[in-house]
């Protein structure tokens, strides 16, 4: 196969008078940046539970009589565990009064200190799932003068949640909206096909080789599928500008959707134009 | 190089254009097959070409079996032949050197080395000076000059010409004669069809006849 001619006769097909190219691409640019609003959605939900998770704490409640520093060296060992702190009866009055701010007198009429001793646990990253903190709150249960193990799952879990909902809603836009851009590329091509049906046939009849004859119209989907990621790229971070004064420091997730958009907006235009010249069929009579 | 047998063409429902045609034609030799219009040159011309189907006799061209080859096949076997087509065939949007450079960069060669061949064969044929005019500007006389070069500049095994001299003149037409004599006596077979007895004087080669009742 002629690479250079491959190439440019793609790009020619795409660049010159293809009005139906252009307009596969600007189809493509919507389709993609509805897939990229829910990629950027998933992202700001994937930064939020990381902020979430770095911030996650398991807090070892000790009983009464039990020496913190004891029991932190033991701690500190476990699989998993970043760092540990232990904190008094006392530090731990301090920080409540601290919390309760102006109405921290009403602990003044309690006679002893009702907070017991702890230990703060921070947890690496891997070690924050639920499986694993269920793990954890098992093991420490089972040191002495553990007391009770508070971890505070309720929020990592509606997060994951809505992630698992927002993943699967993805999957199913990509899946509808794949589809219309695969279809979009495969009638543009054909159409490209059959405007340039003598051209076609001129080469064939010159002894070009079907593959040759083909692969431009694969190059023309390509292109259709990368502009039109280019265009649904710069939406989306128009989209993010916008929001956010809404969504803080979350950060623009610049390469992974570039990957995603220019990567899908590539691979529609492969399938669709692929499915378009499987139908190509070279004349004989 | 081009082996027919009891070549028979009838397209639906009874026409029947070629019946029991037998022609055999030896590597570096030329047959001009004349016969008069609607006799069935073109039809044959392409059923050595791949585009029709026989629908009796066998084929050979260039040691393959034509009718029965695939897509790959026949691509790979027309490489090896240069065609000047009746309808002259031409990219209507390409210069005249373009519509060869074209050609040859499709099958494989490099940019430039095709330019450059595209632009060689047509000064050989004397077209040198129109080769940055695209077809609509040139007469049909210049493109079919244009449809030899390009089939000239593939530098093929056999050339297949229909009716290639149909809008030259005398003095044009033997100059083109000369060029194709010149790349006979190199090695390259041709096979020409036409329907002009009158140029029959001074064409070189061996000339049959195509009538209804086969080649005489």
């Amino acid at each position: 196969m002629s690479s250079g001619f491959v190439f440019n006769e793609g790009s020619r097909l795409f660049f010159k008078g293809r009005r139906i190219s252009f307009a596969a691409a600007a189809i493509f640019a919507v389709v993609l940046s509805i897939v990229g609003i829910f990629a950027l959605g998933t992202f700001y939900l994937l930064d939020f539970r990381k902020d979430i998770e770095e911030r996650l704490e398991v807090v070892v409640f000790l009983e009464p009589d039990a020496d913190p520093s004891a029991i932190l060296h033991d701690i500190v060992k476990l699989e998993g565990v970043q760092s540990d702190s232990a904190v008094t009866s006392e530090e731990a009055l301090q920080e409540f009064r601290k919390t309760l701010g102006e109405d921290a007198e009403l602990l003044d009429i309690l006679d002893e200190n009702p907070l017991p001793p702890s230990i703060r646990i921070k947890l690496t990253p891997a070690y924050r799932t639920r499986a694993q903190l269920d793990k954890l709150e098992e093991r420490l249960t089972l040191f002495p003068g553990v007391d009770e193990v508070w971890i505070d799952r309720n929020l990592i879990d509606k997060l994951n949640k809505f992630l698992y909902i927002l993943l699967g809603a993805d999957g199913f836009v990509l899946l509808v909206v794949g589809f219309s851009a695969v279809l979009v590329t495969m009638l543009a091509t054909r159409f490209s096909i059959l405007d340039r049906r003598r051209i076609i046939d001129l080469y064939w009849l010159m002894g070009v080789s079907p593959g040759t004859l083909r692969a431009p119209y694969v190059i023309e989907g390509l292109f259709e599928g990368f502009f039109g990621s280019i265009v649904s790229y710069g939406i989306i971070f128009v989209l993010h500008l916008l929001l956010s004064p809404l969504v803080g420091g979350i950060r623009f997730p610049a390469l992974e959707l570039a990957a995603i958009l220019a990567g899908l907006g590539l691979l529609f235009g492969w399938i669709g134009s692929g499915l378009a010249i499987d139908a190509f069929k070279l004349k004989r009579k | 190089m081009i082996k027919l047998e009891a070549v028979a063409k009838t397209f639906p429902p009874e026409r029947i254009i070629l019946k029991n045609i037998s022609l055999n034609l030896e590597k570096g030799g030329w047959i001009w097959l004349l016969g008069d219009t609607g006799v069935g040159k073109s039809v044959l011309l392409k059923i050595t070409y791949g585009v029709e189907v026989p629908t009796e006799g066998s084929v050979q061209v260039l040691g393959q079996d034509v009718p029965n080859l695939g897509e790959k096949e026949l691509a790979r076997l027309r490489r090896r032949i240069g065609i000047v087509f009746q309808d002259i065939r031409l990219f209507e949007d390409r210069s005249a050197r373009d519509n060869i450079a074209q050609v040859l960069r499709a099958l494989g060669m490099r940019y430039q080395d095709a330019v450059d061949k595209a632009q060689h064969w047509l000064d050989r044929i004397g077209m040198g000076e129109y080769s940055s005019r695209c077809p609509f500007e040139l007469s049909i006389g210049q493109r079919q000059k244009v449809a030899l070069a390009r089939a000239l500049a593939k530098e093929p095994e056999l050339m297949l010409l229909d009716e290639p001299f149909s809008a030259l003149d005398e003095k044009e037409t033997r100059e083109m004669l000369k060029i194709l004599g010149e790349v006979n006596h190199k090695g390259t077979t041709i096979f020409a069809v036409s329907h002009e007895h009158e140029v029959l004087h001074f064409l070189p080669g061996r000339i049959l006849s195509l009538t209804p009742e086969g080649i005489r």
